[in-house]
C-alpha cells in the first residue's frame, strides 16, 4: 500500500486522516453530550470531562488541517456514482464533512475562548493550550451573549455531522454491498483492489 | 432539688459570665451587605452572600467581653452568573455539598484609637481553620451601629480551588472579603 493517494485509492496517510478523526469525532460527539447534558454543574467530572472533549477537538482541528493540505497535494480517487445527481449528491456531503471537521473544532475553540471562566485548554494535562486572544479585555457581561451564540453554532454545527454521519455510512455499505464496487475499499487498509 | 450539682453549677455560670456586661447587637439585613471580590480573568468577580448571621456581643468599653460569631451559608453565593458561581460552589470550589457553611468566630478585639478596630478570630471555610485578623472601623450612633471591614485572604490557604483551578490564572489567589454591615440594640 501506497504511502500517497492513487486514482484508485487512498494511500496510508490519508487512511490514517479518515480513520483517527472519524474515531475522534465519535468519541467526541459522546463526551461533549456527556459532559454538556449529563454532568451536573458542579461536579469537578464535569470540568475535567470538558478538558478531554477540547484537548480531542484541538486534535481534530490540527488533524483536519493537515488533512486538507494533503488532500491538496495529492490525487484522489474520483467520485464514482453512476448517475450525475448521485455524483453531485456525493460530492457535496464530502464537501459538508471537511466544511464540518474544521469549523466543529473552530467553533469550539472560539466558544471556549469567550467562556467567562476564562480557563484554557488543559492538553490531555500535557501543556495549556490558550484562549484566543480576541475577546481579551471584554467583561463576563459581553461575554456571555457571544459565548452562547458560538456554542449554539457549535451545537448545531455538530447535529450536522450527526445526521451525515449516517448518511456516509450508509452510501458506503451501498457502494460495497449494493453496487459491489470499490469505494468502500479503497478507504480501507489491508485490501486489494484488483 | 433532685440534682443539686446541676443547680449549682448553673447558678455559679449565671454569676461569672462574661457576656453580662456587653451589649447584644441584631443585624440589620436589610442594610448589611458581606460579600467578595476576585481578580478573575483579569475582570473583577464581586459576589454576596444572600444568607449568613452573626451573633454580635460588642461593647467598645469592654472589649475584653466582646465576642462575634457569624456563619455564612456559601450555597448563597451570588455574583449574577450562574456558570461561575456553579464552579465556585462546586467541588473544586467551596464544595458546599460537603461544607455547605462558613463561619468566623473572634478570639479577641482591639482598638485602634478613633473608630477604628481590629478583630483577631478563626475562619473555617472548606473544612479548614485558620487566624485571621480583620481590621474594620465601627461607628455607633445611639442604637445603630454601622460596621466596614475588608481583609484579604488566599483561597490556596482554604483548599479552595483544584486542578485547572489552582494556579493564578483565570482565578486570582487572593480574594478580598468585604463587609458592610448595621446592627441594632438588642433590647
Amino acid at each position: 500500500m501506497s504511502v500517497r493517494n492513487t486514482y484508485l485509492r487512498y494511500g496510508s496517510v490519508a487512511m490514517a486522516f479518515h480513520w483517527v478523526i472519524a474515531l475522534l469525532i465519535i468519541a467526541n460527539v459522546l463526551l461533549g453530550f456527556w459532559f454538556a447534558e449529563f454532568i451536573e454543574r458542579g461536579d469537578p467530572m464535569k470540568f475535567t470531562v470538558a478538558q478531554w472533549h477540547k484537548s480531542i477537538g484541538l486534535s481534530v482541528l490540527v488533524l483536519s488541517i493537515l488533512r486538507v493540505v494533503w488532500r491538496l497535494m495529492n490525487p484522489h480517487p474520483p467520485p464514482p456514482w453512476p448517475t450525475p445527481l448521485m455524483r453531485g449528491l456525493s460530492m457535496v456531503s464530502h464537501y459538508a464533512f471537511y466544511f464540518l471537521i474544521l469549523a466543529i473544532p473552530i467553533t469550539g475553540y472560539v466558544m471556549t475562548s469567550a467562556s467567562p471562566l476564562g480557563n484554557g485548554t488543559d492538553y490531555f494535562g500535557f501543556f495549556t493550550w490558550p484562549n484566543l486572544p480576541i475577546f481579551q479585555g471584554m467583561t463576563r457581561a459581553q461575554l456571555r451573549p457571544i459565548h452562547e451564540t458560538w456554542e449554539t453554532t457549535h451545537v448545531v454545527l455538530a447535529w450536522s455531522a450527526i445526521v451525515l454521519l449516517p448518511v456516509h455510512v450508509g452510501a458506503a455499505l451501498y457502494h460495497h454491498f449494493r453496487l459491489r464496487d470499490d469505494v468502500l475499499k479503497r478507504m480501507l487498509p489491508g485490501t486489494t483492489i484488483a | 432539688m433532685k440534682y443539686p450539682l446541676v443547680g449549682m453549677i448553673a447558678a455559679l455560670c449565671l454569676f461569672t459570665a462574661p457576656t453580662a456586661s456587653a451589649t447584644t447587637w441584631n443585624v440589620d439585613h436589610t442594610k448589611s451587605r458581606l460579600g467578595f471580590t476576585v481578580q478573575w480573568s483579569g475582570e473583577a468577580f464581586n459576589a454576596t452572600f444572600k444568607s449568613w448571621n452573626a451573633a454580635i456581643v460588642f461593647d467598645p468599653a469592654d472589649l475584653a467581653h466582646s465576642k462575634v460569631v457569624a456563619t455564612v451559608d456559601l450555597k448563597s453565593e451570588d455574583s449574577g452568573s450562574d456558570e461561575n458561581d456553579d464552579g465556585v460552589k462546586g467541588a473544586e470550589g467551596f464544595a458546599t455539598d460537603k461544607f455547605p457553611t462558613a463561619k468566623f468566630e473572634t478570639t479577641g478585639f482591639a482598638a485602634n484609637g478613633g473608630a477604628s478596630y481590629v478583630a483577631s478570630g478563626r475562619l473555617t471555610l472548606h473544612g479548614i481553620t485558620r487566624p485571621m485578623t480583620l481590621p474594620f472601623t465601627l461607628t455607633i450612633n445611639r442604637n445603630t451601629a454601622h460596621m466596614i471591614a475588608k481583609a484579604v485572604v488566599s483561597r490556596i490557604d482554604f483548599g479552595l480551588g483544584h486542578g485547572e483551578w489552582a494556579s493564578e490564572s483565570p482565578i486570582a489567589h487572593a480574594v478580598t472579603i468585604t463587609i458592610d454591615l448595621t446592627a441594632t440594640k438588642a433590647h
